[in-house]
């Protein structure tokens, strides 16, 4: 299923003294969705987060090994690489809704404003688009100025995957984006990143094994800072080929 | 970052003891009564605050109403002189307010832009240590005795001003007080905005960071926005500090009442006029010694405006999150 969008090589991670992550090995294939599941604290989230060098924000977090970023093959983790230019390539999005506290075309241009450089025009033609692709053009195309923090719960999300695709990321990596909504706005954000897919590599984490089995053509799943098994998602669901993988999926711990 | 760990607990957790605690037990009765009244007492401290300002606004508006069956509402609002030791007298507040306006006009303009980027480099840029040193340091410029303040403005911000900027600056002028209660007022400002700016939540930060923000556009663009409430919150605490501040511009701005929007020149505010004749020999009971009421009355009103406006500028950001 098509070339590589990413790959970790041997990726460590530490917060302070404690290890989160042991030696990962992890294709992300591109424009296709790569499911990463596990029990609550096995490094789903730091995993993710080293993608992006979120972790840099914080002090004493240490990496080791590589994340390769294709074409170019750029080491995402490297001691050299700038974290700002790693950030404006990749795109993220959050457990819980996190809009600015601004209006919803602000909410959209922010990302193309930090680029700068660009003018009115070309912002105002880039902020429909990126509605349009994570379906909320529709539902505020008529009150676009109008406070993002006014918008439900669902729409936020939506209006954070938008904000995350008006400046074309490479990558898009989500963390339990649908943990904090219903199940119908779950339903219209899983919708929406199976429209998504065959454009852009997705990186999700989820909690939800259905979930995963809905959207993902693969699924790597982790277990104490360790990926224990990776594969296609049918073929990962259906015959596992750890024992750890099969007590999870039957659900015999986490 | 939530810290999640899969943790298994064996056994159930360790209890004090068996917790009989019936009603019967000896002591009880006395316990009931002696919680009660140490509950009337701590009540009774609670309203007091509420009581002695009841009482103050009491005075004040009891010696205004004597004030002004003698100076119509009017006059006391429109005459633009105010000469309470004249024969002739005349009380027109608008002097005084002007006065009072400008002095903490000049304060704002200094407290307000300092402030707020000593608030964005404690919350947003500084180092846990440095925030630590900084800090106390800020704190401090609020504990300084007034008095000292005042002395501060006339024989060093004064001269200095005269030295530098104006050579013709007199002596006594609102300009050095108010640049001075600006210092004081610092603190004030910069520690509720800094608490606005710390309650905004992380993962907004971290929104704007994964779209490649530097951390001078998530303080300015996302932070500062976010806190805006807070903000204006501490705007308006400033501004009521500065309006009730009267050591500096007592000792520093000359006490001559003087409609003016010239701060280079000397003026009087209402708290200047107020202690300048509390502290005179007005005989009690006479027109002059009632003005200061109707003064009070007036300054306590504009606090009370810049409070009120502080506090629901304050709830307004609490909502938000
Ligand atoms: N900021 C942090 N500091 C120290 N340890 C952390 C921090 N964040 C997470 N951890 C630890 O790292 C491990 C992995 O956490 P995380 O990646 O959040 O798990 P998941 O997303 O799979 O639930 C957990 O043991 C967690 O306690
Ligand atoms: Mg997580």
């Amino acid at each position: 299923m098509g070339d590589l969008k990413a790959e970790a090589i041997g990726l460590d991670f530490h917060y302070g003294e404690f290890q989160a992550l042991h030696a990962i090995d992890l294709p992300i294939h591109e424009n296709a969705v790569t499911a990463l599941i596990g029990p609550s604290g096995c490094g789903k989230s730091t995993f993710l987060r080293c993608c992006n060098r979120m972790h840099d924000l914080y002090d004493g977090s240490r990496y080791g090994g590589e994340v390769k970023l294709y074409p170019d093959g750029v080491n995402i983790v490297g001691d050299d690489v700038d974290p700002i230019e790693m950030r404006m390539r990749i795109g993220m999005v959050f457990q819980k809704p996190n809009p600015f506290p601004k209006s919803i075309y602000d909410n959209v241009a922010f990302g193309l404003r930090t680029r700068g450089g660009l003018a009115r025009s070309e912002i105002a033609d880039a902020v429909e688009p990126a509605l349009k692709s994570a379906a909320l053009w529709d539902e505020v195309k008529d009150r676009l100025q109008e406070s993002a923090w006014k918008l439900s719960g669902g729409q936020q999300q939506r209006l954070c995957i938008a904000r995350a695709l008006a400046t074309g990321p490479e990558l898009l990596l989500l963390d339990e984006p649908t943990s904090a909504l219903d199940p119908i706005a779950t339903a219209g954000i899983e919708e929406l990143i199976l429209a998504l897919r065959k454009r852009i590599t997705i990186v999700i984490v989820t909690h939800n094994m259905q979930q995963a089995t809905r959207i993902s053509d693969w699924t790597a799943f982790f277990y104490l800072g360790r990926l224990v098994e990776f594969g296609a998602t049918k073929q990962l669901f259906v015959k596992p080929e750890k024992a750890e993988t099969e007590a999870y999926l039957t659900g015999r711990f986490g | 970052m939530v810290a999640e760990a899969p943790v298994v607990t064996h056994g159930s957790p360790s209890g004090g003891g068996p917790r009989g605690r019936g009603l019967s037990r000896p002591g009880a009765r006395l316990r009931w009564w002696s919680e009660r009244v140490i509950e009337a007492g701590l009540l009774l401290a609670a309203l007091s605050s509420i009581g002695i300002t009841i009482a103050i606004l009491y005075v004040l508006v009891s010696e205004s109403v004597a004030f002004f069956r003698v100076v119509s509402i009017v006059d006391f609002l429109t005459d633009t002189m105010w000469m309470p030791l004249f024969d002739d007298a005349r009380f027109g507040i608008l002097p005084l307010l002007a006065g009072t306006l400008l002095s903490s006009g000049v304060g704002l303009a200094v407290a307000v832009p300092i402030g707020l980027t000593s608030a964005l480099y404690l919350s947003e840029f500084a180092a846990p240590r440095t925030r630590e040193i900084i800090k106390p340091f800020l704190e401090m410029l609020a504990g300084v005795p007034t008095v000292v303040y005042g002395y501060f403005a006339l024989l060093f911000v004064t001269p200095l001003l005269q030295r530098w900027l104006f050579p013709d600056l007199p002596g006594f002028n609102i300009l050095s007080p108010g640049l001075v209660i600006g210092i004081m007022i610092i603190p004030y400002v910069s520690s509720v905005s800094e608490d606005a700016m710390r309650a905004v939540p992380m993962e907004l930060r971290e929104a704007a960071f994964a779209m490649g923000a530097t951390r001078v556009e998530v303080a300015v663009r996302v932070v500062l926005p976010a806190a805006l409430s807070g903000v204006a919150a501490a705007f308006a605490l400033g501004m009521s500090r500065a309006v009730g501040e009267t050591m500096v511009v007592a000792i520093a701005a000359g006490q001559q009442p003087n409609l003016t929007l010239d701060p280079r020149e000397p003026a009087a505010t209402i708290t200047a006029y107020i202690v300048q004749v509390a502290l005179g020999d007005l005989p009690h009971g006479s027109i002059g010694y009632l003005s200061i009421f109707a003064a009070g009355l007036t300054l306590m009103l504009m606090t009370l405006v810049f409070n009120v406006a502080a506090w629901l500028l304050r709830r307004r950001f609490r909502e938000a999150y």
